[in-house]
């Protein structure tokens, strides 16, 4: 009694203490909720290396906003659109400004000789084919190129390389001042706007998504318009409505569940209020355990952290239908002191089974995992010693009953079992056999593809393809390139894309490479150029203007001078300056981007790039894909760890025999809803495989149980009830939008299933009671 | 940013021309109103030669250039230069491209817009001329004076002046036809044009094959 009394003022201590530490980090903590997934994702070494370039190259771009607006009234759309925005806060407009063709004439004229096409280069140590390129443009009609640069460049290869380089440049084409793209005879007047928001406000993401999309609606019906938009911006809005809707929906749902569960078997408030207490501790834990250790709390986790509800309730069940069992065991055996509490060790050992499992998931290098399996760990601990300590002292707690159906319906249950159970050998060789068919038929095959991950509507991701269709954006890929100066980082450019091109020559290259080539490579055209007038190559491509174009000392143009030209918004769109954070700092240096399309690369260039230190693809998406199926195979790894210490475990405990069935139940319900998950996906993916974790941690509740009690009808109770619960609260994933949520709730699902039939099927004959 | 205004301009003037050839046309005084002005008739199927003259401020003489042009409404048209290289710009139903003497073909993209609309006047629909040009009357006589209102145009061009400078060039049905073309841009730099056009029943095969 004495013993009893300590305990319980060490539990309401430390209950006090947590809650206190609680209170401290929700009010006074550095915590904060985020959606983007990869802030939870590794970064390889290289991405990390470029992350201040990233952040320099593409943050504000990833808050730009596009709207695409095609029909009748499109151009009044644009400007009602316009003048409307300025109304929303943290919303502005971008200009897209057009520069002009005179003043870049007069910008590069200076620099005249360094500048050739490859058609030029081809044909300068060749009068006739100089003549030809020149003659052709200057017969063109009203060619504005040669009527802006012949008059002080009339080897016209000025006229020729601006003709080239900016009409491969952009597609988007000026009507009045305002950008538009033209598709299949259709002109889309464009919008960009800029979304300044500190960090990734979800509030505010969600408010400033509402008002532009209800201002959208107003405009197409007004105007009677086609309107697109796109932006990182409505996805983020789109999945924090997604996430806070089923994290309210499944939540309520599994509670209600559960309730109802324990209101049919026990048919009294008490246990009601019991495993209302008990997972409200349990919850508690885990959040204060996540907020205690991370400050970043990823919405994923919470979506995966409504699991303990299911794990936490076995303990309840377990705890409600054993309530009678002490006051009556205690009566029976007073000196067996041991007896006292036959919840303690099996509880106990089904804990540490699940908590080392879950602990090898806190040394991920995937802080979603981390962040799930602290808070299982917290709040599965909260459980089990509210469950051993607090429930007990409750009033009432231990003349809690079975209601009469309930008793039938576990008898029945206890005797269906045990009439399986005379054809154990038969049920292992049919599991084993249809075990050995589905992997037959449906090899496992994983897919680590991003879009497991993308809970965005489908209209949205449409409007999202249909915009960089018409952007032709669409499958592009980045390069970044860093260097510690302006001129290393141009070379390097060059040397990068002269490579791909050699390689893959269909690919379309956006960027500055063509606008501001190296020194170096202005120098080699400049020798080009100062070589053939010495050998009077030009003779005949003078004559056509009669004007004298003299060969200066050489001249570059630079970095610093090419952005503050009148190209300079192409220099901030393309490049960024890196200050580090330090001057020592290795950040320090210069950074730009180019754009590829047409063609994806090719694995052998990427690869090429992989090894290039100063270079990096940035491809959000192929990184994520990549660290999925990276660390699928990472937990692939932990999983069969996991077993390995289950059967280690089990072994231990129980003896080969019993340890080989109770194995074979664990690890054969793990198989099977790999398998049987495959048959309605076509393939697995690592949240499959996060499934099997948890399918373990209670497959091990489950072995345990029936060895240490047996197949007896309050085991059987409580593993059904458990059971059950777990099903309604996992199969409610399946309905996620989010199809890596639903993947896990559908082998959950499946493997909670198996594990009931199998667990019985494991125990021990000699323990039936 | 798009600098494709060239064969924006290319293919404004050449419809211009094809919808101008087919015009009853010219003003026959200076008081004609810009829709009777723009009283077109088609001329669906026409072959022609043509001498261009191009005058830059910077240079004492122009650069003249010669070749022959073709043009159906429901094919295209084709534009090519003889002397003194060979060049050609086609117009096909799927868009403008350019061809060198080598066959070497390239896309001119960006031009779509100023196409669909040029399109419609190649067909003869004036009221298309009128929606992309202010018509007026030009201080040379039989001129009529066409200034751009598509921004891509009038960046560069100023005005178009359409010409009938020979009262003896007239087709087989006795009208009138514009001879004389002139693209002033803004930088003071002009190019004029001369055409022969004579209507035709059918294009000839290799030009037909050329522009599908």
């Amino acid at each position: 009694m004495r013993d009893c009394n300590n305990w319980k003022k060490y539990y309401w201590l430390q209950l006090c203490s947590v809650l206190f530490l609680g209170a401290y980090l929700l009010l006074f903590g550095q915590w904060h909720i985020e959606t983007n997934l990869l802030s939870v994702l590794p970064h390889s070494e290289q991405q990390q290396d470029f992350n201040a370039a990233e952040q320099a190259l593409f943050k504000q771009k990833s808050q730009q906003l596009v709207i695409l607006i095609s029909g009748e009234n499109a151009l009044k759309a644009h400007q009602a659109l316009a003048a409307s925005v300025r109304d929303i806060a943290n919303v502005d407009t971008l200009q897209i400004a057009e520069p002009s063709l005179s003043d870049i004439a007069d910008f590069y004229t200076p620099y005249r000789h360094n500048f050739l096409t490859p058609a030029y280069i081809a044909g300068i140590n060749d009068s006739e084919s100089l003549q030809q390129l020149a003659t052709d443009q200057v017969i063109q009609l009203a060619n504005p190129f040669v009527s802006a640069t012949i008059a002080t460049a009339p080897r016209l290869n000025l006229a020729d390389y601006l003709q080239v380089t900016l009409s491969n440049l952009s597609d988007i084409e000026f009507d009045q001042g305002i950008a538009f793209i033209n598709n299949q005879e259709r002109r889309y007047f464009i919008t960009r706007l800029q979304v300044s928001i500190d960090g990734m406000d979800l509030n505010t993401s969600e408010r400033i998504s509402t008002k532009l999309q209800q201002l959208f609606n107003e405009i197409r019906t007004s105007h009677q318009v086609e309107l697109l938009y796109s932006g990182i911006l409505f996805h983020t809005a789109e999945s924090t409505s997604q996430a806070k809707a089923e994290i309210s929906t499944f939540g309520v749902f599994s509670i209600i569940a559960v309730l109802l569960l324990i209101w049919v078997v026990f048919r009294s408030l008490l246990p009601l209020l019991a495993a209302v207490l008990v997972l409200s501790i349990a919850c508690a834990y885990g959040f204060i355990a996540m907020l205690l250790f991370f400050d970043s709390l990823h919405l994923l986790t919470l979506v995966f952290a409504i699991t303990l509800i299911g794990v936490v309730i076995d303990y309840c069940f377990h705890a409600l239908v054993y309530a009678d069992t002490k006051s009556t065991l205690t009566e029976e055996n007073q000196n067996k002191e041991n007896k006292s509490n036959p919840l303690a060790k099996p509880l106990l050992l089904g804990f540490i089974t699940t908590a080392i499992g879950y602990f090898i998931l806190i040394f991920s290098p995937l802080s979603l995992l981390s962040q799930v399996a602290v808070f299982m760990i917290f709040g599965l601990f909260g459980a089990l010693i509210t469950v051993l300590i607090l429930l007990p002292q409750l009033k009432g707690f231990t003349k809690i009953s079975r209601s009469a159906s309930a008793i039938a319906f576990s008898q029945r249950g206890v005797d269906f079992f045990k009439y399986l159970l005379n054809y154990k050998g038969l049920i292992v060789a049919i599991i084993s056999l249809v075990l050995l068919l589905l992997v037959i038929v449906t090899p496992i095959k994983f897919n680590d593809d991003v879009r497991l991950l993308n809970s965005s509507p489908q209209w949205l991701i449409e409007q999202e393809v249909k915009v960089a269709k018409l952007l032709d954006y669409q499958g592009s890929q980045r390069v970044m390139i860093k260097a510690k100066t302006p001129q290393k980082m141009l070379e390097i450019q060059e040397q990068v894309i002269d490579r791909l091109l050699a390689t893959q020559a269909n690919i379309r290259v956006k960027g500055l490479n063509k606008l501001l080539p190296s020194i170096k490579r202005q120098q080699q055209h400049y020798s080009l150029v100062a070589k053939a007038d010495e050998a009077n190559k030009f003779q005949a491509v003078l004559a056509i203007s009669g004007l004298s174009d003299p060969i200066e000392t050489f001249k570059p143009l630079t970095f610093e001078t090419f952005s503050k030209g009148p190209l300079a918004v192409m220099a901030q769109s393309y490049s960024a300056i890196l200050s580090g954070t330090d001057k020592t700092s290795e950040d320090q240096g210069y950074t730009l981007w180019f754009e590829l399309s047409q063609e994806r690369l090719s694995p052998a260039n990427i690869l090429w790039l992989e090894k290039n230190n100063h270079v990096a693809l940035y491809d959000t998406a192929g990184d994520v894909s990549n660290a999925l199926s990276h660390y699928r195979a990472g937990v692939l790894w932990l999983l069969i760890s996991a077993f390995i210490v289950v059967m280690v475990i089990l072994f231990a405990k129980y003896g080969l025999k019993a340890g080989a069935l109770s194995s074979m139940a664990t690890i054969g319900s793990a198989l099977l809803a790999l398998t049987v998950s495959q048959l309605f996906s076509n393939h697995l993916n690592i949240f499959n495989l996060l499934a099997v974790l948890l399918i373990i941690a209670l497959a091990i509740d489950y072995v345990i149980f029936y060895q240490e009690h047996g197949l007896q009808s309050k085991t059987f109770l409580a593993i059904s009830l458990s059971a059950l619960s777990s099903a309604a609260v996992f199969g409610i994933l399946v309905f996620s939008a989010t199809p890596a949520v639903s993947s896990f709730g559908l082998t959950v699902m499946i493997g909670i299933v198996s594990i009931f039939i199998l667990a019985p099927i494991s125990a021990e004959k000699h323990k039936f009671k | 940013m798009k600098f494709l205004e060239q064969a924006s301009v290319a293919t404004v003037i050449f419809f211009l021309l094809t919808a101008s050839f087919s015009s009853t046309l010219l003003a026959q005084n200076s008081q004609t109103t810009q829709s009777q002005t723009l009283a077109l008739s088609t001329l669906p199927i026409a072959s022609g030669s043509f001498v261009q003259r191009k005058y830059f401020t910077v240079l004492k003489h122009p650069i003249k250039s010669q070749g022959e042009l073709y043009f159906d409404v429901s094919i295209g048209l084709l534009w090519q230069t003889n002397k003194p290289l060979y060049s050609a710009l086609l117009l096909k139903n799927n868009g403008l491209f350019t061809e060198k003497s080598s066959g070497e073909s390239q896309e001119l993209k960006g031009a779509s817009a100023v196409s669909q609309v040029l399109l419609s006047i190649m067909s003869g629909d004036s009221d298309k001329i009128l929606e992309n040009f202010n018509v007026n009357d030009s201080d040379v006589e039989h001129c009529l004076n066409l200034s751009p209102t598509l921004t891509q145009l009038a960046k560069i061009i100023k005005t178009v002046q359409l010409c009938h400078l020979d009262a003896q060039s007239q087709s087989p049905e006795n009208l009138k036809v514009i001879n004389h073309i002139v693209l002033h841009e803004h930088t003071g730099n002009r190019t004029e044009i001369d055409v022969q056009l004579t209507p035709i029943q059918i294009l000839p095969e290799a030009v037909r094959a050329r522009l599908q």
